[in-house]
């Protein structure tokens, strides 16, 4: 007999992280009860966090231990937060399989535990235009969102006003400026590619805007740039949902947090709206039931679908939200081409600099903007990177041993450039997720079958980016120049991926209307990115808060009128 | 007053921008509304920052991929590569690094070989075919056992002067005047150099002779002092 959770909330949230934090925030302080089940456990600050642990305390000194992320997390390893010091902060892969195509692969990265990803997240927030959400109406390529920039503007203002976000204010219309707090600064590689780059290219060179404190911001402290913002943040720094947005939730009284509860389905009744959920215990393995009035998923995009395509009753044989058949389709994540760089011979040094800004550069998107037409492809892509000092690494390539060496590596320091380019995927039908019909994880729920390639706009893209890129370093005039891969990045390897779940006016074309609810079943919402109907060229977190917010807001306003 | 109250005590005076010097810090413990996984901002991570004590190698370390002799003369290869004086604390250490990695390679290999298919495709398609097949065909036990056979076919090394065993490491060095030529020898020492590389550099010692400036505590964002010209 499943457990009954026998109070009916006004609202059930599953997933604790950007969205689903930034929805529990915003009910619970209009009045609402809520419940969150989190799939994951709680992470404990001085169990689980590492920041200012130093290499030489490790076993492995920081590299990890090979053997066990290889067999416990072999696809997780791949990410770049995903070391000796922050792997518990990802999932084990044996225990959440999923499965594509061999000759597609796909990167999932996940996060499970109270505060999601927003424990290893990069913390770049760029707020989207109207170059994004109206795409459509530019070029023509499949739908505009259901809304404009004007409209989600005030949620914005909210969001990076709460949380504190670092940035410069540009005037740049295809790249809004926002409510920011101070910049962090540039370092001396940087100001040199700013001033190189904007006078050759007239590109706008800035530094990153991020979700980091650069003075005192609601109580919590500045950063103190230790640069190890993925491994937990003891001074609540930067913005992570369980030291901010969910403390807020909790604060009024209203917030009831149930983790290691993992939801397999949304239960529906026979007049067709949501009653509550199905879920699993992460550790005991007993199944549950939790109730609500309003359903809101926001576990992150493709496993608020997951659980659509689950909730499957003779009303819905196909799962929630699905009757267009969209459900799952438009799969959408960011290419890059990577590895490109050189030293800055003229900053060369012996003496070493400060360093710990957690952040790099943005040069943000000027293709197929105003003035900058582009008629090989649609949409168009952004630059960053990083500049500073080598630590170790210029050790591997200089010849030779012994005292000589050793005081060349100390005192002859490198100073490195590096310049990537991210990109916008287009939306396609023929991107999409499905159920695997034979296979589950380890609490018997169905798991995802992926299907993801990059398409001929992408790859006519990833030409102009190479080119680019090749003019920049040419203009930096760097010594030994490296030119970026020569294959687009894995799809999925961004961990930006979004879609599957689209918004839209009509029906037939979406799954989401333009407050986030289902179509058909308007007391459930899917905040999370799984709601993109574009996704642009820069990180999708900022804008999937802001879309939270505005979806509360249409919560309250429409359960306040009795219309959920 | 126990050492925890005295670390709480000296983390208090501790002014970090935002919060007013000696302000009381908040613990995890002082937030018993909060459920499990929610925190407020703390500084009591400073405690384990504090606490950075120097142990020297412990006196009973057993090599795991060597036997004692092998490890004496890894450890001598180590010290000659960071021109270290015999018995050196640097060269003990990053010996034994790579004795550790040495140690598990076999493991990682068979890690490397044994991937699902999927997640196999996933690492080509992140990393590239090449770098795949190099993790699944690297033997760093057979690079080191070979290497020592070479070294020991050059006689007793242990034994030989330093200027003798200077010559013998100059023949297989990357530095070396025959690039082309590579045999046990080259690959053994450009084995062992790069992990004294990675031990050394992310040792105490080694962060503290590059003079590292990360992992700390600034007031305000790290900049330019100088803009470049």
């Amino acid at each position: 007999m499943p457990v009954q959770e026998r109070k009916t909330y006004d609202a059930l949230i599953v997933g604790s992280g950007a969205s689903g934090s930034w929805v529990a925030k915003e009910l619970t302080e209009q009045g609402m009860e809520v419940l969150m089940l989190e799939a994951g456990p709680p992470r404990i600050p001085t169990r689980d966090f590492t920041e200012h642990v130093w290499p030489y305390q490790t076993k492995f000194h920081g590299f990890g231990d090979q053997t066990a992320l290889l067999t416990d997390q072999p696809i997780q390893r791949l990410c770049y937060a995903c070391d000796e010091f922050s792997h518990q902060f990802f999932i084990n892969d044996t225990e959440h399989p999923y499965t594509f195509p061999l000759d597609k692969p796909f990167m999932w990265i996940r996060g499970r535990q109270v505060g999601g990803k927003t424990f290893c997240w990069a913390r770049e927030s760029y707020r989207y235009s109207d170059y994004e959400f109206k795409a459509a109406s530019r070029d023509g390529h499949e739908l505009d969102w259901p809304f404009d920039y004007k409209e989600l503007e005030p949620y914005y203002d909210k969001v990076e006003s709460f949380i504190g976000v670092s940035g410069s204010r540009e005037g740049l219309p295809q790249m809004p400026d926002g409510k920011f707090l101070p910049p962090m600064n540039l370092s001396c590689g940087m100001l040199l590619a700013k001033e190189v780059i904007e006078k050759r290219f007239g590109w706008r060179l800035m530094p990153d805007r991020v979700a980091n404190l650069t003075v005192p911001h609601n109580g919590r402290p500045a950063c103190h740039y230790c640069n190890e913002c993925q491994r937990g943040c003891y001074t609540a720094s930067y913005f992570n949902s369980p030291s901010v947005t969910l403390p807020a939730a909790a604060r009024t009284g209203r917030f009831t947090l149930l983790s290691d509860a993992i939801v397999s389905d949304v239960i529906v009744g026979s007049d067709g709206k949501a009653t509550g959920v199905h879920y699993v215990g992460r550790e005991t393995k007993v199944h549950g039931e939790a109730r609500a009035k309003i359903v809101v998923l926001a576990a992150a995009a493709l496993e608020s679908t997951r659980i659509l395509l689950n909730s499957t009753s003779p009303r819905f044989p196909q799962g929630i939200g699905n009757s267009s058949g969209v459900l799952g389709h438009y799969l959408m994540d960011h290419f890059t081409l990577e590895g490109a760089g050189g030293e800055i011979e003229s900053l060369k040094g012996s003496q070493r600099e400060p360093t710990g800004n957690p952040c790099g550069y943005l040069i943000p998107k000027y293709t197929n903007t105003e003035g900058h037409k582009n008629g090989n492809f649609l949409r168009g892509y952004r630059f960053d990177g990083d500049a500073g000092q080598q630590l170790y690494e210029h050790a591997f390539s200089l010849p030779g041993y012994g005292r000589g060496w050793r005081d060349t590596v100390r005192h002859d320091i490198p100073y490195y450039f590096s310049f990537e380019a991210q990109g916008e995927c287009l939306p396609r039908y023929d991107n999409y997720v499905e159920l695997d019909p034979t296979k589950k994880d380890a609490w018997g729920i169905p798991v995802l079958h992926v299907h993801a390639s990059y398409g001929e706009n992408e790859h006519v893209m990833a030409k102009a980016m190479r080119n680019d890129i090749g003019d920049v370093l040419d203009a930096m005039k760097v010594k030994n120049p490296v030119p970026p891969n020569q294959d687009l990045s894995v799809f999925g390897k961004n961990i930006h991926e979004c879609g599957t779940a689209r918004m839209g006016n009509d029906p037939k074309k979406s799954v989401l209307n333009r407050y986030n609810q289902v179509h058909g079943v308007k007391n459930v919402f899917v905040t999370d990115g799984a709601a993109f109907v574009t996704q642009g060229c820069y990180e999708p977190t900022l804008t999937i808060m802001a879309i939270s917010a505005r979806a509360a807001g249409h919560m309250v306003e429409a359960s306040r009128k009795g219309e959920l | 007053m126990n050492r925890r109250d005295w670390m709480i005590a000296a983390i208090a005076s501790i002014s970090l921008p935002g919060t007013e010097p000696g302000e009381a810090a908040l613990l995890f413990a002082d937030a018993p509304h909060l459920p499990p996984g929610l925190y407020l901002p703390s500084t009591a991570h400073l405690g384990h920052a504090l606490t950075q004590v120097e142990q020297p190698p412990s006196r009973s370390f057993q090599p795991q991929a060597f036997s004692a002799r092998e490890f004496e003369l890894i450890r001598k290869v180590t010290e000659l590569i960071l021109g270290e004086e015999p018995h050196a604390t640097a060269s003990e250490e990053a010996a034994r690094w790579v004795d550790l990695r040495v140690a598990h390679s076999g493991a990682v290999r068979d890690a490397a070989l044994h991937l699902d298919p999927l997640n196999r495709a996933v690492a080509v398609g992140y990393y590239g075919r090449p770098l795949v097949e190099q993790v699944e065909s690297y033997e760093p036990k057979r690079i080191c056992a070979e290497g020592l056979a070479w070294l020991a076919q050059k006689g007793d090394f242990l034994s030989a002067t330093t200027d003798q065993q200077i010559a013998i490491l100059d023949s297989i060095s990357d530095a070396r005047t025959n690039k082309q030529e590579e045999n046990a020898g080259t690959r053994f020492f450009t084995f062992v150099k790069s992990e004294v590389i990675r031990g050394f550099y992310t040792s105490r010692t080694g962060l503290k002779e590059l003079d590292f400036k990360g992992n700390g505590f600034y007031a305000s964002s790290p900049g330019c002092k100088q803009a470049p010209k």
